[in-house]
Protein backbone atom coordinates (compact mmCIF):
# COMPACT_ATOMS: atom_id res chain seq x y z
CA UNK A 1 0.00 0.00 0.00
CA UNK A 2 1.29 3.44 -0.92
CA UNK A 3 2.49 5.93 1.69
CA UNK A 4 -0.14 8.49 0.61
CA UNK A 5 -2.93 5.99 1.21
CA UNK A 6 -1.71 5.41 4.78
CA UNK A 7 -1.52 9.13 5.41
CA UNK A 8 -5.10 9.55 4.17
CA UNK A 9 -6.25 6.68 6.31
CA UNK A 10 -4.68 8.14 9.44
CA UNK A 11 -6.16 11.58 8.70
CA UNK A 12 -9.64 10.11 8.18
CA UNK A 13 -9.27 8.07 11.35
CA UNK A 14 -8.17 10.99 13.53
CA UNK A 15 -10.96 13.11 12.01
CA UNK A 16 -13.52 10.37 12.80
CA UNK A 17 -12.38 10.07 16.42
CA UNK A 18 -12.28 13.89 16.76
CA UNK A 19 -15.82 14.09 15.31
CA UNK A 20 -17.12 11.52 17.79
CA UNK A 21 -15.41 13.29 20.71
CA UNK A 22 -16.78 16.63 19.49
CA UNK A 23 -20.31 15.22 19.20
CA UNK A 24 -19.99 13.90 22.76
CA UNK A 25 -18.92 17.36 23.99
CA UNK A 26 -21.95 18.89 22.27
CA UNK A 27 -24.21 16.29 23.81
CA UNK A 28 -25.20 14.96 20.38
CA UNK A 29 -24.34 11.37 21.28
CA UNK A 30 -27.42 11.08 23.48
CA UNK A 31 -28.93 8.28 21.31
CA UNK A 32 -25.83 6.17 21.96
CA UNK A 33 -26.03 6.94 25.69
CA UNK A 34 -29.75 6.17 25.58
CA UNK A 35 -29.03 2.82 23.90
CA UNK A 36 -26.30 2.08 26.46
CA UNK A 37 -28.60 2.94 29.35
CA UNK A 38 -31.47 0.89 27.95
CA UNK A 39 -29.43 -2.23 27.15
CA UNK A 40 -27.00 -2.37 30.06
CA UNK A 41 -29.45 -1.38 32.79
CA UNK A 42 -32.23 -3.96 32.20
CA UNK A 43 -30.10 -6.99 31.35
CA UNK A 44 -26.79 -5.99 32.91
CA UNK A 45 -28.03 -6.80 36.41
CA UNK A 46 -28.35 -10.49 35.54
CA UNK A 47 -24.85 -10.67 34.08
CA UNK A 48 -23.35 -8.59 36.87
CA UNK A 49 -25.07 -10.82 39.44
CA UNK A 50 -23.62 -13.93 37.80
CA UNK A 51 -20.18 -12.31 37.76
CA UNK A 52 -20.45 -11.41 41.43
CA UNK A 53 -21.39 -14.99 42.34
CA UNK A 54 -18.44 -16.39 40.39
CA UNK A 55 -16.14 -13.72 41.83
CA UNK A 56 -17.17 -14.47 45.39
CA UNK A 57 -16.67 -18.22 44.87
CA UNK A 58 -13.19 -17.65 43.44
CA UNK A 59 -12.34 -15.25 46.27
CA UNK A 60 -13.48 -17.76 48.84
CA UNK A 61 -11.29 -20.46 47.29
CA UNK A 62 -8.21 -18.27 47.22
CA UNK A 63 -8.77 -16.80 50.70
CA UNK A 64 -9.99 -19.92 52.49
CA UNK A 65 -7.13 -19.75 55.03
CA UNK A 66 -7.94 -16.16 55.96
CA UNK A 67 -11.68 -16.78 56.32
CA UNK A 68 -11.47 -18.33 59.79
CA UNK A 69 -9.44 -15.39 61.13
CA UNK A 70 -11.76 -12.90 59.43
CA UNK A 71 -14.77 -14.73 60.84
CA UNK A 72 -13.43 -14.42 64.40
CA UNK A 73 -12.70 -10.73 63.87
CA UNK A 74 -16.21 -10.13 62.48
CA UNK A 75 -17.83 -12.00 65.39
CA UNK A 76 -16.01 -9.75 67.84
CA UNK A 77 -16.92 -6.67 65.84
CA UNK A 78 -20.53 -7.84 65.66
CA UNK A 79 -20.69 -8.23 69.46
CA UNK A 80 -19.24 -4.72 69.94
CA UNK A 81 -21.69 -3.27 67.45
CA UNK A 82 -24.66 -4.98 69.16
CA UNK A 83 -23.58 -3.39 72.42
CA UNK A 84 -23.20 0.02 70.72
CA UNK A 85 -26.60 -0.38 68.99
CA UNK A 86 -28.28 -0.96 72.35
CA UNK A 87 -26.60 2.17 73.74
CA UNK A 88 -27.61 4.14 70.65
CA UNK A 89 -31.23 3.03 70.99
CA UNK A 90 -31.22 4.35 74.55
CA UNK A 91 -29.70 7.66 73.38
CA UNK A 92 -32.27 7.93 70.59
CA UNK A 93 -35.11 7.41 73.07
CA UNK A 94 -33.70 10.13 75.37
CA UNK A 95 -33.29 12.40 72.33
CA UNK A 96 -36.94 11.94 71.32
CA UNK A 97 -38.13 12.68 74.87
CA UNK A 98 -35.99 15.84 75.06
CA UNK A 99 -37.15 17.01 71.61
CA UNK A 100 -40.77 16.51 72.65
CA UNK A 101 -40.28 18.40 75.90
CA UNK A 102 -38.43 21.27 74.18
CA UNK A 103 -41.00 21.42 71.36
CA UNK A 104 -38.41 20.73 68.62
CA UNK A 105 -39.33 19.12 65.29
CA UNK A 106 -38.56 15.44 64.96
CA UNK A 107 -35.17 14.60 63.42
CA UNK A 108 -35.46 14.00 59.66
CA UNK A 109 -35.54 10.44 58.43
CA UNK A 110 -33.24 9.55 55.55
CA UNK A 111 -35.21 8.93 52.33
CA UNK A 112 -33.58 6.59 49.87
CA UNK A 113 -34.04 4.87 46.50
CA UNK A 114 -32.80 1.31 46.25
CA UNK A 115 -30.94 0.27 43.09
CA UNK A 116 -29.00 -2.63 41.61
CA UNK A 117 -25.45 -2.46 40.28
CA UNK A 118 -25.46 -3.41 36.59
CA UNK A 119 -21.96 -2.57 35.35
CA UNK A 120 -18.61 -1.30 36.54
CA UNK A 121 -15.49 0.42 35.21
CA UNK A 122 -14.20 -1.71 32.32
CA UNK A 123 -10.56 -1.27 33.35
CA UNK A 124 -8.36 -2.21 36.30
CA UNK A 125 -7.90 1.31 37.66
CA UNK A 126 -11.02 3.47 37.82
CA UNK A 127 -13.52 2.94 40.63
CA UNK A 128 -17.13 3.45 39.66
CA UNK A 129 -20.26 1.42 39.00
CA UNK A 130 -23.48 1.87 37.03
CA UNK A 131 -26.85 1.41 38.72
CA UNK A 132 -30.26 0.71 37.17
CA UNK A 133 -32.03 3.85 38.43
CA UNK A 134 -31.81 7.34 36.98
CA UNK A 135 -33.61 10.63 36.52
CA UNK A 136 -36.93 8.79 36.15
CA UNK A 137 -36.61 8.16 39.92
CA UNK A 138 -35.74 11.84 40.55
CA UNK A 139 -32.06 11.08 41.04
CA UNK A 140 -29.59 13.90 40.39
CA UNK A 141 -25.83 14.40 40.20
CA UNK A 142 -24.13 14.62 43.59
CA UNK A 143 -26.55 12.43 45.53
CA UNK A 144 -24.90 10.13 48.07
CA UNK A 145 -24.92 6.36 47.53
CA UNK A 146 -24.75 3.93 50.46
CA UNK A 147 -24.17 0.21 50.81
CA UNK A 148 -24.06 -1.87 53.99
CA UNK A 149 -24.29 1.26 56.13
CA UNK A 150 -21.32 3.06 54.53
CA UNK A 151 -21.08 5.86 52.01
CA UNK A 152 -19.70 4.25 48.85
CA UNK A 153 -19.81 7.20 46.46
CA UNK A 154 -21.87 9.90 44.79
CA UNK A 155 -23.82 10.03 41.53
CA UNK A 156 -21.65 11.59 38.84
CA UNK A 157 -23.74 11.02 35.69
CA UNK A 158 -27.48 10.51 35.64
CA UNK A 159 -29.37 9.16 32.63
CA UNK A 160 -33.06 8.32 32.42
CA UNK A 161 -32.84 4.73 33.64
CA UNK A 162 -29.18 4.45 34.69
CA UNK A 163 -26.65 6.43 36.68
CA UNK A 164 -22.93 6.29 37.28
CA UNK A 165 -21.67 6.19 40.86
CA UNK A 166 -18.14 7.52 41.37
CA UNK A 167 -16.87 5.50 44.31
CA UNK A 168 -15.05 7.08 47.25
CA UNK A 169 -11.83 5.35 46.17
CA UNK A 170 -11.85 6.89 42.67
CA UNK A 171 -9.37 9.75 42.05
CA UNK A 172 -12.25 11.99 40.86
CA UNK A 173 -13.94 11.73 44.25
CA UNK A 174 -13.90 14.85 46.47
CA UNK A 175 -16.14 15.40 49.48
CA UNK A 176 -16.17 17.41 52.69
CA UNK A 177 -15.81 15.06 55.65
CA UNK A 178 -14.98 15.19 59.34
CA UNK A 179 -13.57 13.14 62.16
CA UNK A 180 -16.70 12.27 64.13
CA UNK A 181 -14.78 11.87 67.38
CA UNK A 182 -12.93 15.22 67.34
CA UNK A 183 -14.92 17.21 64.74
CA UNK A 184 -11.73 17.86 62.74
CA UNK A 185 -12.80 18.76 59.19
CA UNK A 186 -11.06 17.86 55.93
CA UNK A 187 -11.53 16.95 52.30
CA UNK A 188 -11.91 13.29 51.43
CA UNK A 189 -10.01 12.33 48.29
CA UNK A 190 -9.84 9.00 46.43
CA UNK A 191 -6.59 7.75 44.90
CA UNK A 192 -6.00 5.73 41.73
CA UNK A 193 -5.21 2.32 43.19
CA UNK A 194 -8.08 2.31 45.68
CA UNK A 195 -6.65 4.47 48.46
CA UNK A 196 -8.71 6.94 50.49
CA UNK A 197 -7.21 10.03 52.15
CA UNK A 198 -8.64 12.78 54.36
CA UNK A 199 -6.67 15.91 53.48
CA UNK A 200 -6.55 19.57 54.50
CA UNK A 201 -6.91 18.81 58.20
CA UNK A 202 -5.68 21.76 60.24
CA UNK A 203 -2.42 21.25 62.20
CA UNK A 204 -4.17 22.18 65.43
CA UNK A 205 -6.92 19.58 64.90
CA UNK A 206 -6.67 16.26 66.61
CA UNK A 207 -7.00 13.05 64.57
CA UNK A 208 -5.80 9.59 65.49
CA UNK A 209 -5.94 6.07 64.11
CA UNK A 210 -9.25 4.35 64.84
CA UNK A 211 -11.34 7.54 64.67
CA UNK A 212 -14.58 7.36 62.68
CA UNK A 213 -14.92 9.59 59.61
CA UNK A 214 -18.34 10.76 58.41
CA UNK A 215 -19.69 13.24 55.89
CA UNK A 216 -19.78 16.82 57.19
CA UNK A 217 -22.75 17.90 55.06
CA UNK A 218 -20.94 21.04 53.85
CA UNK A 219 -21.84 21.87 50.26
CA UNK A 220 -23.43 19.59 47.70
CA UNK A 221 -26.30 17.17 48.15
CA UNK A 222 -24.72 14.77 50.65
CA UNK A 223 -26.27 14.98 54.14
CA UNK A 224 -24.11 15.09 57.27
CA UNK A 225 -23.36 12.06 59.42
CA UNK A 226 -23.02 9.31 56.79
CA UNK A 227 -20.37 6.78 57.82
CA UNK A 228 -17.35 6.63 55.49
CA UNK A 229 -14.62 4.65 57.24
CA UNK A 230 -12.01 4.68 59.96
CA UNK A 231 -8.62 6.35 60.13
CA UNK A 232 -5.76 3.92 59.61
CA UNK A 233 -2.78 6.25 59.91
CA UNK A 234 -2.06 9.98 60.25
CA UNK A 235 0.60 11.90 58.33
CA UNK A 236 1.40 14.96 60.43
CA UNK A 237 4.55 16.95 59.67
CA UNK A 238 5.44 20.13 61.52
CA UNK A 239 6.68 21.96 58.41
CA UNK A 240 3.42 21.75 56.44
CA UNK A 241 0.18 23.67 56.91
CA UNK A 242 -2.14 20.69 56.87
CA UNK A 243 -2.02 17.11 58.07
CA UNK A 244 -3.63 14.18 56.28
CA UNK A 245 -5.02 10.82 57.33
CA UNK A 246 -5.30 7.56 55.48
CA UNK A 247 -8.66 5.77 55.78
CA UNK A 248 -9.71 2.16 55.70
CA UNK A 249 -12.67 1.91 53.38
CA UNK A 250 -15.10 -0.99 53.27
CA UNK A 251 -15.83 -0.39 49.58
CA UNK A 252 -15.08 -3.33 47.33
CA UNK A 253 -16.52 -2.59 43.88
CA UNK A 254 -16.78 -6.23 42.92
CA UNK A 255 -18.90 -7.02 46.01
CA UNK A 256 -21.42 -4.25 45.38
CA UNK A 257 -24.78 -5.54 44.20
CA UNK A 258 -27.56 -3.57 45.89
CA UNK A 259 -27.10 0.05 46.89
CA UNK A 260 -29.26 2.89 48.22
CA UNK A 261 -29.24 6.42 46.83
CA UNK A 262 -29.83 8.96 49.62
CA UNK A 263 -32.25 11.75 48.70
CA UNK A 264 -31.43 15.11 50.33
CA UNK B 1 -20.51 -10.46 11.30
CA UNK B 2 -18.89 -12.83 13.80
CA UNK B 3 -16.30 -10.20 14.68
CA UNK B 4 -18.88 -7.44 15.19
CA UNK B 5 -20.80 -9.70 17.55
CA UNK B 6 -17.56 -10.70 19.24
CA UNK B 7 -16.56 -7.09 19.95
CA UNK B 8 -20.05 -6.21 21.23
CA UNK B 9 -20.06 -9.25 23.51
CA UNK B 10 -16.51 -8.52 24.66
CA UNK B 11 -17.39 -4.90 25.53
CA UNK B 12 -20.48 -5.98 27.40
CA UNK B 13 -18.69 -8.70 29.36
CA UNK B 14 -15.87 -6.29 30.13
CA UNK B 15 -18.29 -3.75 31.63
CA UNK B 16 -20.93 -5.99 33.23
CA UNK B 17 -19.20 -9.24 34.18
CA UNK B 18 -15.43 -9.15 34.47
CA UNK B 19 -15.26 -6.18 36.93
CA UNK B 20 -17.12 -8.40 39.41
CA UNK B 21 -14.77 -11.35 38.95
CA UNK B 22 -11.49 -9.45 38.58
CA UNK B 23 -9.09 -12.38 38.15
CA UNK B 24 -5.84 -11.46 39.98
CA UNK B 25 -7.67 -8.21 40.90
CA UNK B 26 -7.54 -6.83 37.35
CA UNK B 27 -10.03 -6.53 34.49
CA UNK B 28 -8.71 -8.28 31.34
CA UNK B 29 -9.18 -6.23 28.16
CA UNK B 30 -11.33 -8.53 26.02
CA UNK B 31 -12.09 -5.80 23.49
CA UNK B 32 -8.38 -5.30 22.84
CA UNK B 33 -7.93 -9.05 22.32
CA UNK B 34 -10.83 -9.19 19.82
CA UNK B 35 -9.46 -6.21 17.88
CA UNK B 36 -5.90 -7.55 17.74
CA UNK B 37 -7.00 -11.02 16.64
CA UNK B 38 -9.63 -9.64 14.23
CA UNK B 39 -7.15 -7.34 12.51
CA UNK B 40 -4.62 -10.14 12.13
CA UNK B 41 -7.30 -12.42 10.64
CA UNK B 42 -9.23 -9.92 8.53
CA UNK B 43 -8.16 -6.70 6.85
CA UNK B 44 -6.98 -3.40 8.30
CA UNK B 45 -10.21 -1.71 7.14
CA UNK B 46 -12.35 -4.28 8.91
CA UNK B 47 -10.14 -4.00 11.98
CA UNK B 48 -10.60 -0.21 12.02
CA UNK B 49 -14.38 -0.58 12.02
CA UNK B 50 -14.27 -3.03 14.91
CA UNK B 51 -11.80 -0.81 16.80
CA UNK B 52 -13.98 2.30 16.49
CA UNK B 53 -17.07 0.44 17.74
CA UNK B 54 -15.16 -1.37 20.54
CA UNK B 55 -13.37 1.83 21.57
CA UNK B 56 -16.61 3.82 21.59
CA UNK B 57 -18.25 1.24 23.84
CA UNK B 58 -15.31 1.29 26.26
CA UNK B 59 -15.32 5.09 26.27
CA UNK B 60 -19.06 5.13 26.99
CA UNK B 61 -18.61 2.75 29.90
CA UNK B 62 -15.30 4.31 30.98
CA UNK B 63 -14.54 7.39 33.01
CA UNK B 64 -11.31 8.80 31.59
CA UNK B 65 -10.79 10.97 28.51
CA UNK B 66 -13.65 10.26 26.12
CA UNK B 67 -12.16 9.02 22.83
CA UNK B 68 -8.91 7.72 24.34
CA UNK B 69 -9.81 4.03 24.04
CA UNK B 70 -11.05 4.59 20.50
CA UNK B 71 -7.85 6.38 19.53
CA UNK B 72 -5.52 3.75 21.03
CA UNK B 73 -7.45 0.78 19.65
CA UNK B 74 -7.61 2.22 16.13
CA UNK B 75 -3.90 3.10 16.39
CA UNK B 76 -3.26 -0.55 17.29
CA UNK B 77 -4.98 -1.61 14.06
CA UNK B 78 -2.98 0.90 12.01
CA UNK B 79 0.29 -0.27 13.55
CA UNK B 80 -0.53 -3.89 12.75
CA UNK B 81 -1.44 -2.95 9.18
CA UNK B 82 1.66 -0.80 8.77
CA UNK B 83 3.99 -3.48 10.08
CA UNK B 84 2.34 -6.12 7.92
CA UNK B 85 2.22 -4.20 4.65
CA UNK B 86 4.95 -1.58 4.81
CA UNK B 87 7.62 -3.35 6.80
CA UNK B 88 6.68 -6.84 5.67
CA UNK B 89 7.15 -8.59 9.00
CA UNK B 90 5.68 -12.04 9.37
CA UNK B 91 2.43 -11.52 11.30
CA UNK B 92 1.47 -15.15 11.76
CA UNK B 93 3.77 -15.80 14.70
CA UNK B 94 2.39 -16.02 18.24
CA UNK B 95 4.61 -13.19 19.35
CA UNK B 96 2.88 -10.62 17.12
CA UNK B 97 -0.46 -10.45 19.00
CA UNK B 98 1.47 -10.72 22.29
CA UNK B 99 3.74 -7.78 21.45
CA UNK B 100 0.85 -5.65 20.19
CA UNK B 101 -1.22 -6.50 23.28
CA UNK B 102 1.62 -5.60 25.65
CA UNK B 103 2.23 -2.22 24.01
CA UNK B 104 -1.50 -1.40 23.71
CA UNK B 105 -2.20 -2.41 27.33
CA UNK B 106 0.61 -0.18 28.58
CA UNK B 107 -0.51 2.77 26.40
CA UNK B 108 -4.17 2.48 27.51
CA UNK B 109 -3.08 2.32 31.18
CA UNK B 110 -0.78 5.33 30.74
CA UNK B 111 -3.72 7.25 29.21
CA UNK B 112 -5.85 6.54 32.27
CA UNK B 113 -3.03 7.57 34.62
CA UNK B 114 -2.38 10.78 32.65
CA UNK B 115 -6.07 11.69 32.64
CA UNK B 116 -6.08 11.33 36.44
CA UNK B 117 -2.89 13.41 36.87
CA UNK B 118 -4.19 16.08 34.45
CA UNK B 119 -7.27 16.51 36.62
CA UNK B 120 -5.16 16.88 39.76
CA UNK B 121 -5.85 13.36 41.02
CA UNK B 122 -3.54 11.21 43.13
CA UNK B 123 -2.05 7.84 42.24
CA UNK B 124 -0.82 5.02 44.47
CA UNK B 125 2.04 4.05 42.20
CA UNK B 126 2.94 0.78 43.91
CA UNK B 127 -0.63 -0.48 43.47
CA UNK B 128 -1.18 0.66 39.89
CA UNK B 129 2.20 -0.63 38.66
CA UNK B 130 1.43 -4.03 40.17
CA UNK B 131 -2.00 -3.91 38.50
CA UNK B 132 -0.37 -3.10 35.15
CA UNK B 133 1.95 -6.12 35.41
CA UNK B 134 -0.93 -8.43 36.29
CA UNK B 135 -3.07 -6.91 33.53
CA UNK B 136 -0.30 -7.53 30.99
CA UNK B 137 -0.16 -11.19 31.99
CA UNK B 138 -3.95 -11.71 31.87
CA UNK B 139 -4.28 -9.89 28.53
CA UNK B 140 -1.51 -12.02 27.04
CA UNK B 141 -3.25 -15.17 28.28
CA UNK B 142 -6.59 -13.98 26.83
CA UNK B 143 -5.13 -13.13 23.42
CA UNK B 144 -3.18 -16.40 23.17
CA UNK B 145 -6.27 -18.37 24.22
CA UNK B 146 -8.35 -16.52 21.63
CA UNK B 147 -5.76 -17.21 18.94
CA UNK B 148 -5.77 -20.89 19.83
CA UNK B 149 -9.59 -21.00 19.63
CA UNK B 150 -9.61 -19.31 16.25
CA UNK B 151 -6.92 -21.59 14.86
CA UNK B 152 -8.63 -24.76 16.03
CA UNK B 153 -12.36 -24.09 15.74
CA UNK B 154 -13.46 -21.05 13.87
CA UNK B 155 -11.03 -21.11 10.90
CA UNK B 156 -12.38 -17.79 9.68
CA UNK B 157 -11.33 -17.15 6.13
CA UNK B 158 -13.91 -14.84 4.66
CA UNK B 159 -14.91 -11.32 5.49
CA UNK B 160 -17.11 -10.22 8.31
Amino acid sequence: MRRGSWRNRIVVLVATVACIVGLERLGALWPVHWLWGHTVAPIGGLIAGGGQDVGKTLTNWTRIKDLAVENSRLELENANLRQRLAADAETQRDNEILRRELGLAAASVIRQVNAEVVAAAPDSYRQYVWINKGSSENLKNGYAVMSAGSLIGVLSEVQTHAARVTLVSDPDFRLAAKDQDTNAAGILIGQLGGGLVLEKIGQSDSVKPGDTVTTSGLGGEVPAGLYIGQIESVDAKSDVVFQSARLVSMVRPRDLRFVAVVLP
Amino acid sequence: MKWWLAVLLAAWLQAAWLPFIRPFDVVPNLVLAVIVLGTLRLSVSAGLGIAIVGGLLLDLAGGGWFGWSMLVLTAVVLVIGFVNIQVGWEVDGWWVPVLVTVVATAVIACGIWLSVLAQGGQIEWSVVLKSLLLELVTNIVVVLFGRMLIDRRWSVKGGM
